[in-house]
């Protein structure tokens, strides 16, 4: 009985020690990459919302048969972001080498990333924003039309205002994909767990970090998800 | 500009229409060929007055009511709000007519994602009023419409009537001039139109604003209309005071409508079947008479009998409307000298079986070639016919 105690404490004991040992070979590597990871899904966001609102916003204005439909400014749009989207994040990422390398001043490390995500994230956040807007009952447009409230004020403040649950739900899964797609960065250098476990995990055969970088993503990713959940059923009052 | 507010201003003062609309047609161009919603619609709302527009669906009346603040623009005619044509308005301009108009519709159209004070105070806030403003009126108005104990709220905690409530103080904060309806109570339950009504009505006469309402239920239209406007296949074939109309009603479309409500279908078969003895006559009663015993005074005085073959009373607006089906018997100049009688009290009398023969009589309706029949309706109509009537009452 204590023999067994013993060797449980023993085990215990053992699993701390090995913890231990790990953390002090590896923890500064996670912790570095967890926050490049955040900084890149982060900045790329804000810049790609800072381009897909209006995008979003300008395709379902101008969709045929809406308040400004327009067939060239929509067709014209539509194409542009096909032709984006059908690019795989891999491809877009060497395919932009120029133009990263203009805007960024630099085409490796966390900076040089930046900028093929945003390409990568903003023509679907686009998407995702015009299929949340497309939801919002139009009777409730023309209410407001119909009090004599101008055409701007209708998109920022009926909306998408009216959107907000489905827009929330639509960035969260937006967030996802740029989490995944940051793993693709490590090829040029731009760090970040995916980064973490391709150089260490994969090419130096060290397991364990691969399994803890794995297990740290599937926690951020659920962690994301339920926030989304949690904020988008908080502002819907349905 | 000076001018024309003084043209409108002249025209207020001396009950210029609110709207006038002069041949008004509207064709929807479809996949299936064009569609005609509107044929040459001409029509004045009144200011101050409760206008009812009915028709079945399909009868153009729902695009007519969206004329009115261009919601749809009409093809061809031309619609004037307060002497200022819209066609020639840019869009500031329109937005700003906009703004004395208030309009509610079958679906409520309400923000899902905002409570009942933000649902008011949100369209107010971008109308640019100031913000005590915003909170004066949007309280007011919730009190108007009998929501202030719901103020926090979301439309998906309320019921139908609750919800439409919010729509007409949403309507009516910014203060408008007119007030449109659009089969605003058509997903309410009975209880809730009538309460929904009665709102509309106090509406109408505390804030002296003029409603339009489209409807195809002509229980609507006799609870709170001043006028009513009956559209059949996008054609305006009847307008007159509620009560000219339901006791003469000179369109079939009308005639239909009023079938549910007045006996006018029971047919000759049918009176035959009930082994009527003498001459059937339909007599109505509109005002003040309705509620005099005159028939039972004419059969007393004349000594002749009067049979009651069916009979209806429904309240109107502002007046009580009687209808009966009946059988005299007596002696010829007994019988006549009691119609004479019965006339002179103010009852129309009619030998039965003459509705829907004079038709063009009346003068402020623009009737064109009737209209034919959907093969559909004509059905219904001889199947509604062919049906003796239950509420017929033997006395």
């Amino acid at each position: 009985m204590s023999n067994i105690i013993v060797s449980i404490t023993s085990g215990v004991s053992n699993f701390g020690s090995a913890l231990g040992a790990f953390w002090s070979d590896w923890g500064g590597f996670i912790l570095q990459a967890t926050g490049e990871t955040f900084v890149m899904v982060g900045v790329s966001l804000i810049f790609a919302i800072i381009l897909a609102v209006p995008l979003g916003a300008l395709l379902v204005v101008t969709r045929p048969g809406r308040s400004h439909g327009n067939k060239v400014v929509y067709g014209a749009l539509n194409v542009l972001i096909n032709m984006v989207r059908s690019l795989p994040f891999i491809i877009l990422l060497f395919f932009l080498l120029p133009v990263t390398k203009a805007i960024s001043g630099t085409t490796i490390g966390v900076r040089g990333v930046i900028v093929p995500l945003v390409a990568y994230a903003a023509p679907y956040i686009a998407r995702l924003i015009e299929s949340s807007l497309l939801e919002v009952d139009q009777g409730v447009l023309e209410a407001y039309e119909a009090m004599g409230i101008k055409g701007r004020d209708l998109v920022f403040h009926v909306l998408m205002r009216e959107a907000r649950p489905s827009l929330v739900r639509s960035l969260t899964i937006a967030t996802i994909s740029l989490i995944g797609a940051t793993a693709s960065a490590g090829l040029v250098g731009g760090g970040g767990l995916g980064d973490l476990a391709y150089r260490f995990g994969f090419v130096r055969y060290e397991n364990s970090v691969m399994y803890v970088t794995v297990l740290l993503l599937i926690v951020l990713v659920q962690v994301v998800q339920s926030l989304g959940d949690l904020v988008a059923r908080g502002i819907s009052k349905e | 500009m000076v001018n024309s507010e003084l043209v409108n201003k002249i025209e207020q003062e001396s009950g210029e229409p609110v709207f006038a609309l002069h041949n008004v047609s509207k064709v929807f161009e479809g996949k299936h060929g064009n569609v005609a919603a509107l044929k040459d619609v001409s029509l004045n709302v009144r200011r101050g007055e409760v206008l009812g527009i009915i028709g079945q669906s399909g009868a153009g009346k729902s695009t007519l009511i969206r004329c009115l603040n261009y919601l749809e623009r009409p093809t061809s005619g031309s619609i004037e709000f307060e002497g200022r044509t819209l066609e020639s308005l840019d869009k500031a301009a329109l937005q700003a007519l906009r703004r004395r108009m208030g309009m509610i519709f079958q679906g409520f159209n309400l923000l899902k994602t905002a409570t009942v004070y933000e649902n008011v105070a949100v369209p107010l806030k971008l109308l640019g009023f100031s913000k005590d403003e915003i909170h004066l009126r949007t309280l007011r108005y919730l009190g108007v419409v009998g929501l202030s104990d719901k103020l926090g709220a979301y439309p998906s905690q309320l019921s139908g009537g609750q919800q439409q409530r919010v729509a007409i103080a949403r309507a009516i904060a910014h203060g408008p001039e007119v007030l449109l309806c659009d089969e605003a109570t058509s997903a309410l339950d009975p209880e809730n139109t009538e309460a929904i009504l009665r709102l509309l009505s106090s509406i109408n006469a505390e804030f002296g604003i003029t409603v339009v309402l489209v409807t195809h239920e002509m229980r609507v239209v006799q609870a709170i209309c001043d006028r009513v406007a009956v559209l059949n296949l996008g054609e305006l074939v009847e307008m007159g005071n509620v009560s000219e109309v339901y006791m003469d009603p000179h369109h079939e479309a009308t005639q239909r409508l009023l079938s549910g409500i007045l006996p006018r279908e029971m047919t000759a078969s049918a009176v035959a079947h009930l082994g009527v003895q003498g001459s059937v006559y339909s007599l109505i009663f509109a005002g003040e008479v309705a509620g005099r015993p005159v028939l039972a005074e004419a059969v007393r005085k004349f000594g002749i009998s009067a049979n009651i073959l069916a009979a209806n009373i429904i309240e109107l607006k502002k007046e009580p409307f009687g209808f009966l089906v009946v059988a005299f018997s007596g002696k010829d100049e007994e019988v006549r000298a009691a119609h004479a009688y019965l006339r002179r009290a103010g009852v129309r009398i009619r030998p039965w079986g003459d509705q829907g023969q004079q038709t063009n009589q009346r003068q402020h309706t623009n009737q064109g070639p009737q209209a034919k029949l959907e093969p559909q309706a004509e059905q219904a109509e001889q199947a509604e016919q062919a049906r003796p009537r239950g509420g017929a009452e033997h006395v």
